[in-house]
């Protein structure tokens, strides 16, 4: 073997050594670095401010236009208008449900709705998880809470999901 | 209207009219309102970027916390083992007791049940120190790995970051279903992971964990190890074959290779440590690297120029592929091999099989400390306060984290470039290094 | 006392073992008994006090053959193979062969028992028995070590060069031609073959 290839032999062992204790540095390094993740069901992070969360809904504001109808790319967005005592539709909501099981976040409803503040909007709520496919169907009508309530079909009652869980109390943002 | 769009229920009756006929302008108004309080879980509100945490982590409470529990953690310890002080001695003291005891209550009997009882009680204590080495190993690798990929782990069981989360997983492992597939071979698949622990039990017989505190002072010990810990190759293969499943035997077949390649620069590289020390025995090893040059370098095997760091490495890397570890862990390969030869395990066969690894893991630990780190020696003479066992189980320790830093650092080996790297660098360089030792031989 | 149980427990198992070997039609059942007799035959070395004996025999006979038979087995044979007839054709020369063995065995059971039954179990040395093998070894047999290492280094260069093919006489040590290039257009390296532009008319 000539000279310069056992120098060579001898560079390549030094690289290879070298380039094994990088690594290791690296990843001594990043152990003693504080974790990124939080320790989740008991710290909770606030997502950022343009997260599209769980949608609530304001039958108060709502005027019932369909817009947010219209807009839903995925058909899950049902409303009736009130009627007068004559049958004529009024700007007013009478009945109004969101089926999550199909909704996918797209906040296309928000950026229809005419209403000032929004009166379907999303939440940062991460956390609708739900335990049955009758509480994915959220319905509001007048005086009902902003996340709505859902048809439980064991005593044919409207009630509200109790087990979710938000993350923050509503925004400013609407 | 698309009626069908929504399963909602079709509308109550509807609302009073006289609430519609007056629409309250007021209500428009809507302030910041409270429709659910969460119940459980403190809110991070103002988290920061990684990138911006990383910047300054001493500005954060809890990592000046943390660094603050960890040196306690260090400072007890060191407490503890000042406070226990070497019990090698009482141990001594309480055998010859014992053995006057056993002699003069059962006059008639012969000496050797009382010395079999004793060696029974004795190997009670190895079978302890594998199993809780399992415990703690597990949880720890799971903690590192978890923090090197800035993660934080099993957080929960236990109440302290997850102390007793091998214990749950214990249970786990005892009450699982032992399913096993059906086409297997009945004897076989139940014999291999016995075959694979049983010489790990065997294996820890002359380590010495301190000063005087060998199980059996073996006067052929180097040797014994390496015969005893060759032995679980054969479970291994077995338990590859008898699965009947074509991942479990490539599993087999690549450790069998694996393991029996790397056994030889392992053992060559051990030779200069036994010549330098004249003995195959593990005490005397020990015994061999007591004192100091100039009252400060410790005589360890590792600080002998040249012959010793070629030795430490040789011997590093290939304990780390006789223990089936990243990056020489091809036998159970999860990316390749599904698990390899312990895919068709569960219950408690499978926590054999784990508990053998970690085992292992501790015994090359061991073997390094033994070998090339004096043992029970202290790193400086003043440092001798502490007792031996306390120096040997930081060393072992410190080298167990290395193992599981090398695991959570490095790629795997290719399996041709894992034997390339054994038959043609590590072995000639094992060779090597018996002829840099010769020089030290007539010094 | 218990030495002597040990002996006769030790030796059962290894007769056992051994008979197994040969009469279990299955051959990972056969390695694996090969292994069993053979670890026995250790537990014998240690019981006469040949530690070393013992540890070069689990070592090597354990931890090295039996392994190997295990992984010729697993690679030459499906599993229907396993369990063929162990019995071949040569049913002739072999049973010569075996009382060949067995007087052979016989006169040296006999020879035993005619000088002495309590032989020296260790070897001469200073009680170490690693320590006495060493000193023979380098001492009064190191000739007979050195030819036997000849011997193995020349199987050795045989094995490499049985493995490397004996047609081939390039340069063992000649660093292995980076392989040509791949063209520009298609990466015949892996053999693909780069697919024809669609013709624009």
């Amino acid at each position: 073997m000539s000279s310069s290839n056992a120098v060579g032999y001898l560079a390549g062992i030094y690289q290879g050594f070298s380039g094994t204790i990088k690594g290791l540095m690296v990843t001594l390094r990043y152990l003693f670095k504080p974790s990124i993740t939080v320790n989740y069901p008991v710290a909770k992070l606030k997502p950022y401010d343009r997260f599209r969360g769980a949608l609530l809904f304001d039958a108060v504001t709502c005027i019932g236009c369909n817009l947010c109808v219209k807009a839903c790319p995925s058909d899950c967005i049902d409303l009736q208008n009130m009627t007068t005592p004559e049958g004529k539709k009024i700007a007013k909501v009478s009945w109004y449900s969101i089926d999550f099981g199909k909704c996918n976040y797209c906040k296309l409803c928000e950026e229809a709705c005419p209403t000032k503040p929004k009166s379907v909007w999303h939440s940062l709520d991460y956390e609708n998880v739900f335990f049955s496919r009758h509480e994915m169907v959220r319905a509001w009508q007048q005086g009902d809470p902003w996340c709505g309530t859902y048809f439980d079909p064991a005593d044919k009652k409207y009630r509200v999901s109790q087990e979710q869980i938000p993350i923050e109390e509503i925004p400013a943002r609407r | 209207m698309a009626e069908a769009t929504t399963a909602a229920p079709s509308p109550a009756p509807a609302p009073k009219p006289a609430n519609v006929t007056s629409p309250e302008k007021a209500v428009l108004s809507v302030t910041r309102q409270v429709f659910m309080t969460h119940t459980q879980g403190t809110l991070l509100a103002n988290r920061q970027w990684p990138t911006d945490m990383w910047r300054n982590v001493w500005d954060s409470f809890s990592y000046r916390r943390g660094a603050m529990v960890l040196g306690a953690i260090i400072v007890g310890l060191t407490a503890f083992g000042f406070l226990v002080g070497e019990f090698g001695e009482t141990i001594q003291f309480f055998h010859r007791n014992y053995l006057l005891w056993a002699a003069s209550e059962f006059p008639v009997m012969p000496s050797w049940p009382a010395e079999a009882l004793w060696i029974l009680v004795k190997g009670v204590i190895v079978l302890h120190i594998i199993l809780i080495n399992g415990l703690f190993l597990v949880w720890w690798e799971r903690k590192i790995s978890a923090h090197m990929q800035s993660r934080l782990g099993p957080i929960f069981v236990g109440g302290w970051h997850g102390w007793l989360q091998t214990l749950a997983d214990g249970i786990k492992l005892l009450l699982k279903e032992d399913a096993a597939p059906s086409d297997r071979d009945h004897f076989l698949h139940a014999l291999a992971p016995a075959l694979v622990f049983v010489p790990i039990l065997l294996c820890f017989a002359p380590v010495p964990f301190g000063r005087e505190l060998a199980a059996a002072n073996l006067d052929i010990g180097v040797l014994y190890v390496f015969a005893c810990s060759g032995i679980s190759v054969l479970g291994i293969v077995l338990a590859g074959w008898a699965s009947a499943n074509k991942y479990s035997l490539l599993g087999g077949l690549r450790s069998a290779a694996q393991l029996v390649s790397y056994e030889l620069p392992r053992a060559f590289s051990i030779a200069p440590v036994v010549a330098l020390a004249g003995s195959l025995s593990l005490t005397k090893v020990v015994a061999a690297q007591e004192g100091y040059w100039f009252g400060v370098i410790p005589k360890w095997f590792i600080f002998y120029p040249v012959v010793g760091q070629i030795s430490f490495i040789i011997f590093l890397i290939a304990s780390v592929a006789e223990t089936n570890r990243v990056p020489f862990d091809i036998p159970e390969a999860e990316s390749e091999l599904v698990a390899g030869f312990h895919t068709e395990y569960s219950g408690m066969k499978f926590a054999l099989f784990f508990l053998t690894e970690y085992g292992y893991v501790f015994l090359a630990s061991a073997l390094l400390s033994t070998f090339f780190m004096g043992g029970g020696a202290a790193p400086l003479p003043f440092l001798s306060v502490l007792p031996s066992w306390f120096w040997f189980v930081g060393k072992t320790m410190f080298f167990a984290f290395c193992f599981l830093w090398f695991r959570w650092t490095f790629p795997r080996f290719r399996v041709d470039r894992l034997m390339d790297f054994n038959w043609k660098f590590l072995l000639p360089w094992s060779f090597a290094n018996l002829l840099f030792v010769a020089p030290y031989l007539y010094l | 006392m218990l030495t002597t149980v040990l002996f006769f427990v030790l030796s059962g198992f290894a007769l056992a073992a051994a008979l197994g070997v040969v009469l279990v039609r299955n051959t990972v059942y056969a390695a694996l008994l090969l292994g069993g007799c053979l670890s026995m035959v250790g537990g014998l070395y240690a019981l006469m006090g040949a530690d070393f004996l013992f540890a070069a025999q689990i070592l090597i006979y354990v931890g090295a053959i039996a392994i190997l038979f295990l992984f010729v087995v697993l690679l030459a044979g499906r599993r229907a193979e396993l369990s063929e007839i162990p019995f071949n054709d040569l049913v002739l020369p072999a049973s010569a062969a075996a009382v060949v063995a067995a007087m052979l065995l016989a006169g040296i059971v006999l020879q035993i028992n005619g000088i002495s039954s309590d032989l020296p179990v260790k070897p001469a040395g200073n009680g170490l028995t690693t320590a006495g093998i060493g000193q023979l070894l380098l001492g009064p047999h190191a000739l007979g070590m050195e030819i036997l290492g000849i011997v193995l280094l020349v199987a050795l260069v045989g094995a490499s060069l049985l493995a490397r093919g004996l047609g081939e006489s390039e340069d063992p040590m000649a660093p292995v031609p980076a392989p040509a290039m791949p063209e520009a257009n298609g990466d015949l390296a892996h053999g693909i073959v780069p697919a024809k532009e669609p013709q624009q008319v």
